[in-house]
């Protein structure tokens, strides 16, 4: 291999791709400014000004600071966990997350790996995300964690079926699992008009998938210490915070993907479609991202036997009921 | 092309984990004391591991979560027989309202799912 291959290998689409938008910095550096977006929104919830001094304006450079800090710390490792286990599993957790975004479409040119069936392969991804949390839980082997691990087991299982039954009612409407056709269909007609309850399912089962608050029992703070959490520190818990907001992030995407046609939107005068179909969709799932960043700022936390109890009693016949109507809409109207 | 994107994306992800990483071994400090080893509890020092309660209560979740796994899949099922086969929509469409008929009785009929298995009211 030559240097001019080599070359040829940075400066190619692939490359720029993987590595820029909507590659890994994409996706960190919005991970962090989701952080930073959230932690000045609830400031200002609760009349405070949120991060201020580093950086120029508003506290931008806050995450940066805290990331560093974070990586800058000693990771204790408790006696009696498991080790291996117990370091390997917050990495696991988080690399498991970045590999939803290759799927998901930004622009009509704007994706990794286009894929007949992107929109399974981002589903099977989003279902794996959670057994390594439920194992590095698990391997801390210790009184808090085990709680916040039953807690979080039981959370996620009632949320996932829901969230299955919600997408098959887009699939059936659809005819397709690829995401840049669910999003072409959705031209004239952005499917959270025909199938809104498909979209109340899958909003709040994302919520819940998130662990935002009011879904956040695996981690109540003031119940459980820090829940599943509790043992961790430094890298390993910036590995785990990391995880946490690249999945809240892809749901948010895959719910505008899903519901609200994708980058539509009207054209603005002066620049090309490759621009402004990523902002339209950024935009969209910022909307949807306030949205569920205020639940944290105004709601309390709900008890774990309501929790299963909306999971199991009310989403799952929703999902069904909007799955039957998406059947009749697309035998008899579409 | 794609293929060669996605190795690429997935390299990357992984590298800047490993570099976090590595850097948290060239940056943090390392003095091990037996106190930072001790697992939390409530800031003294924490009481022996023996025994830990499984609630019980939780347990019939699992039993649901198992009929509902397969109905999951059977539904997703019978949404792909649509894009397949469109003639069979009327048969796919009794299947989703007996199953949407069932999971709306259940919701309805059971005010609060069961917390316990055995219960002075089943008695």
């Amino acid at each position: 291999m030559t240097w001019k291959t080599l070359l040829d290998l940075l400066l190619s689409d692939s490359m720029i791709k993987a590595a820029v938008f909507p590659g890994v910095t994409f996706v960190i550096v919005l991970a962090m400014m989701t952080v930073w977006y959230e932690r000045k929104l609830l400031a200002r919830v609760a009349l405070r000004i949120g991060p201020l001094h580093v950086g120029k304006v508003a506290g931008v450079f806050q995450l940066v600071g805290d990331g560093v800090k974070l990586i800058a710390k000693e990771v204790a490792v408790p006696g009696r966990a498991l080790k291996s286990g117990f370091v390997l599993m917050p990495i696991l957790g988080a690399f498991i997350p970045m590999m939803i975004y290759p799927f998901l479409p930004f622009g009509a040119d704007w994706i990794i790996f286009p894929s007949e069936i992107g929109l399974l392969l981002a589903f099977a991804v989003i279902a794996v995300s959670p057994i390594p949390l439920l194992l590095a839980a698990w391997s801390s082997r210790s009184k808090y964690p085990f709680l916040g691990m039953l807690r979080l087991a039981f959370q996620l299982f009632a949320y996932e079926v829901p969230m299955f039954l919600a997408l098959a009612s887009v699939v059936v409407l659809s005819g397709t699992f690829n995401l840049e056709k669910i999003v072409a269909e959705q031209a004239s007609l952005p499917y959270v008009f025909p199938l809104p309850l498909s979209f109340l399912v899958f909003f709040i089962s994302s919520i819940a998938e998130s662990e935002r608050i009011p879904f956040d029992l695996p981690t109540a703070e003031q119940e459980l210490v820090a829940g599943w959490t509790t043992e961790y520190s430094g890298i390993l818990y910036e590995l785990i915070m990391l995880s946490s907001y690249l999945k809240l992030n892809a749901l948010m995407i895959l719910t505008v993907l899903l519901f609200f046609g994708g980058w539509m939107g009207p054209p603005i005068p002066f620049l090309p479609e490759t621009i402004t179909a990523p902002f339209w969709l950024l935009l969209k799932s910022l909307i949807l991202l306030s949205l569920v960043l205020l639940f944290r700022g105004v709601y309390p936390r709900v008890t774990i036997d309501r929790l299963l109890d909306i999971g199991w009693r009310i989403l799952i016949p929703l999902a069904l009921i909007n799955l039957f109507a998406a059947a009749l809409l697309s035998a008899y109207v579409f | 092309m794609e293929m060669l994107a996605l190795s690429l994306y997935t390299l990357l992800a992984f590298l800047t984990l490993l570099v976090m990483l590595l850097l948290n071994l060239v940056l943090a400090p390392r003095e091990s004391r037996r106190g930072k080893r001790v697992g939390f509890e409530c800031g003294q020092k924490p009481l022996e591991w023996r025994w830990t309660a499984f609630p019980v209560e939780y347990f019939p979740y699992a039993l649901i979560y198992i009929a509902y796994a397969v109905i999951g899949v059977i539904a997703f099922l019978s949404a792909l027989t649509i894009t397949a086969h469109p003639e069979l929509v009327e048969r796919v469409l009794v299947f989703l309202a007996a199953l949407s008929v069932g999971a709306l009785y259940l919701g309805a009929t059971l005010r609060r799912l069961p917390q316990r298995l055995w219960s002075r009211e089943t008695r």
